[in-house]
């Protein structure tokens, strides 16, 4: 009598079986679980919705309210070179400027800010004729940019803007043939820097800080500085000595320098600052000097007659002054241990957080507001530099960037080099840098302080 | 006459406008410049114009050494115009280069890391008593002001108040505090007409109090056999002529602090112009090395000083 017996395979698929069930367990065993995920440190990107800034100082009088309204809508005007075309009454354009309005520029997150994220150089570029090429460095998406070469062709320093476009080919320019200079060969050369649209929120606030009072709130830091590697030293006006705060290098004195001289640079409206156009070719004149000036008779009354007998550029530096500062949102659990975090590390060694006003002329008071920033210059190292000396700044010396309203700002440093916030903060260490110690810092931090600051700053 | 048209003396807003080469002199005819003007301001001041310097009596490396000019050599850091070495501790070193001496007389004379992983951080830096702001009497004053400002808004906690203690057999003020989980150690003592200080920091406290008991095997020479120069902040006959050349020199709104070592003989030996476009800095360092004073004396032997002025005008 035979016995019958399974077959081999199947007694093979048993222990496979048996295995299969074998490994799923075990792999399934808590020692086996995925390890938990490493925190991403990120820019949390610009807030978006309505702007945080952009309106007038609180507390002014009906007057200044009405002066702060008619000044931004001059701030607003575009420029053509007679003032004869639709939508372009300004007069005075070029013959060399980078564009054709302020608050084209000055553009985001609202009218009076920083680089918009269309970058209106393009478009300005062919503009009512004009046949200007456009620099491989400006680009549709990228930030408005102006240019200074650091050397003349003889090796001396230069540090000038030059102006990225002519009003040749325009409609209202007849006969003017001037070229845009060689910016690819500057380029190439490494002789171009650039430079971004600083935001003007606020600034009446800074401009009305005494001397004294920054010299105090630097004071007031000097151990912790010390302890920092920060030293940095205020720019000074070489009319008057007192302390210069408005520019990359805080190189300009006030709001009426800061608006007439870019007026002037920027879009080649001469003014009574700056009376003298900065291209002289004969063919390229078409207007008496200065194309800007005080009006004695009012055309078009705006309902305020200090906006309307004032100069363009008055009316620039009166919508500056009395414009109020970027409001940041309000506080979460999030962003105050941010904000610790920011002066844990030293951030507040350059960033200062407070300054004080004395008492305004146009609101009575004086004012405690946070611009993060001491107004001061600091050297930043070989990596930033650009090259360029103004004043007492030298070439690897930046102005602290206020950092109020950097929430809604899309480009960063002075040439937009980035619009992260993690390369921002970390660009700023590199050999000869005062900030080295406060990065070390910084990058010592765990991820979760990391991105609570980063949450902080863009809460601003 | 000079151009005033350096950089730091132009003024406010200049920057935009497109060119200087109108007014700011390729760099041989300002050197040629420079030394016609070189003459002019010593018949001016009745300065002689500056010979060959003698040689020196005394010790010639430190009086020629700038407080910035200390390096790393095998795991050492060395700084002549102080007498320091300090040993990086072990798998340790140089970090990123510091800033140029600051206009207020603020160095960083040393950055260093861990090579693998930053954990750690040592800070070597010096302030000077010529020219900051408002100068702490000494290191321990200095102290004391910082962490009278540790707590609230500052973000930074006090862990140990300010206490002397013993380092290499010299004394230093203690100061411990920490911010955001970094614990931070700072010690600072009196040096040659500067207060050195070294910040140490790091998220652990056992590898911190490791950095300080590893500082013990730094070094301090130039005391005893030879004596460093007096440390002088006020010197009013240096500080007058300092005036004088700026005035002179037509500064405009610059004001370029310079450090000098006078002799025991009254003749400078050493010129340090900090902060100032290379030109000027020669420029300034040639006319002050031909000054000469009467020789300062202590316990009726004439002795070396170290002093600061101030070209131009403080605003």
């Amino acid at each position: 009598m035979t016995t019958s017996k399974r077959p081999a395979f199947l007694s093979s698929s048993r222990v496979l079986a048996s295995a299969i069930a074998l490994a799923t367990a075990f792999l399934a065993a808590p020692a086996f679980a995925q390890a938990p995920a490493i925190p991403r440190v990120a820019d949390p990107g610009p807030r978006g919705g309505a702007p945080d800034a952009g309106g007038p100082l609180p507390g002014l009088g009906t007057l200044d309210q009405a002066l702060f309204n008619s000044a931004k809508t001059r701030f607003q005007e575009v420029d053509s070179v007679s003032g004869g075309i639709a939508n372009e009454a300004g007069v005075g354009l070029g013959p060399r400027f980078n564009l054709n309005g302020c608050a084209g520029c000055h553009a985001q997150p609202t009218v009076g800010g920083t680089s918009p994220e269309t970058n209106p150089e393009i478009a300005v570029a062919t503009l009512d004729g004009a046949n200007n090429t456009i620099p491989s460095f400006i680009s549709l998406h990228g930030p408005v940019r102006e240019v200074r070469f650091v050397h003349n062709p003889d090796g001396t320093p230069d540090g000038g803007v030059h102006d990225l476009f002519v009003i040749s080919g325009r409609t209202d320019a007849p006969g003017c043939h001037i070229k845009q200079p060689d910016f690819e060969q500057q380029f190439q050369a490494g002789n171009a820097i650039f430079r971004i649209p600083t935001p003007t929120f606020g600034l009446g606030l800074v401009e009305n800080v005494p001397d004294s009072n920054l010299q105090d709130a630097v004071d007031n830091e000097a151990g912790l500085r010390q302890s920092l590697g920060i030293s940095g030293h205020f720019n000074t006006s070489g009319n008057d000595g007192t302390i210069t705060r408005f520019g990359w290098k805080a190189q300009n004195k006030s709001l009426l320098m800061f608006a007439g001289e870019a007026y002037n640079v920027e879009q080649g409206v001469t003014n009574e600052l700056f009376p003298n156009e900065r291209e002289d070719n004969a063919h390229c004149q078409f207007n008496a000097l200065p194309e800007d000036a005080t009006n004695v008779t009012i055309v078009h009354p705006s309902g305020s007659p200090g906006s309307d007998f004032s100069s363009d550029i008055v009316n620039f530096a009166a919508f500056m002054r009395l414009s109020a500062p970027p409001a940041p949102i309000p506080p979460t659990p999030d962003t105050t241990a941010g904000r610790h975090v920011f002066a844990s590390i030293g951030c507040n060694g350059c960033h200062v957080i407070q300054q004080t006003t004395a008492v305004s002329t146009f609101t009575n008071v004086a004012t405690t507001f946070e611009p993060f920033s001491d107004f001061a210059v600091h050297s930043m190292g070989r990596g930033l530099a650009d090259g360029v000396s103004q004043g007492n700044a030298g070439g690897d010396q930046f102005r602290t960037a206020p950092l109020w309203g950097l929430g809604q700002r899309l480009f960063f440093m002075h040439d937009g080099r980035t619009s992260d916030l993690v390369a921002a903060i970390t660009d700023h260490a590199g050999n000869g840098s005062e900030a080295n110690a406060v990065i070390a810092n910084y990058r010592m931090l765990p991820a979760v302080q990391k991105q609570q600051l980063l949450d902080f700053l863009r809460s601003l | 006459m000079l151009p005033a048209a350096f950089p730091f003396a132009l003024k406010g807003g200049e920057g935009r406008h497109r060119s200087r080469s109108q007014w700011f002199p390729p760099l041989l005819r300002a050197r040629i410049g420079v030394y016609r003007c070189l003459l002019a301001l010593a018949a001016t001041l009745a300065i002689s114009v500056p010979e060959a310097r003698a040689a020196d009596a005394g010790p010639v490396a430190a009086l020629d050494a700038d407080p910035e000019d200390g390096a790393v050599h095998d795991g050492v850091y060395q700084n002549g115009y102080f007498g320091l070495t300090v040993p990086l501790p072990p798998g340790w070193t140089k970090g990123f280069d510091g800033p140029a001496p600051s206009q207020t007389g603020y160095y960083v004379l040393a950055n260093f890391t861990p090579a693998e992983a930053l954990t750690a951080t040592m800070l070597i830096a010096a302030q000077d008593q010529f020219f900051a702001a408002k100068p702490a009497a000494n290191a321990a004053e200095a102290v004391d002001r910082f962490a009278a400002t540790l707590g609230g808004e500052s973000g930074l906690t006090l862990v140990q108040a300010p206490h002397e203690i013993l380092i290499a057999g010299r004394s230093f003020t203690r100061l411990d505090y920490e911010g955001a989980g970094l614990r931070h150690v700072l010690l600072a003592t009196d040096r040659r007409c500067h207060i050195v200080s070294m910040v140490l920091t790091t998220r652990d406290s056992g590898a911190l109090e490791e950095l300080v008991r590893g500082l013990q095997a730094m070094r301090w020479t130039g005391d005893g056999d030879d004596p460093l120069p007096l440390c002088l902040k006020d010197y009013p006959e240096a500080e007058s002529r300092a005036h004088a050349l700026g005035a002179a020199w037509g500064a405009g709104g610059a004001s370029i602090p310079a450090r000098l070592v006078i002799g025991a003989d009254g003749k400078v030996r050493h010129v340090h112009v900090i902060g100032a476009p290379t030109p000027v800095a020669e420029m300034l360092s040639v006319v002050l090395a031909g000054w000469t004073f009467a020789p300062d004396q202590q316990g009726g032997r004439p002795i070396a000083i170290e002093t600061g002025v101030v070209i131009g005008s403080r605003r």
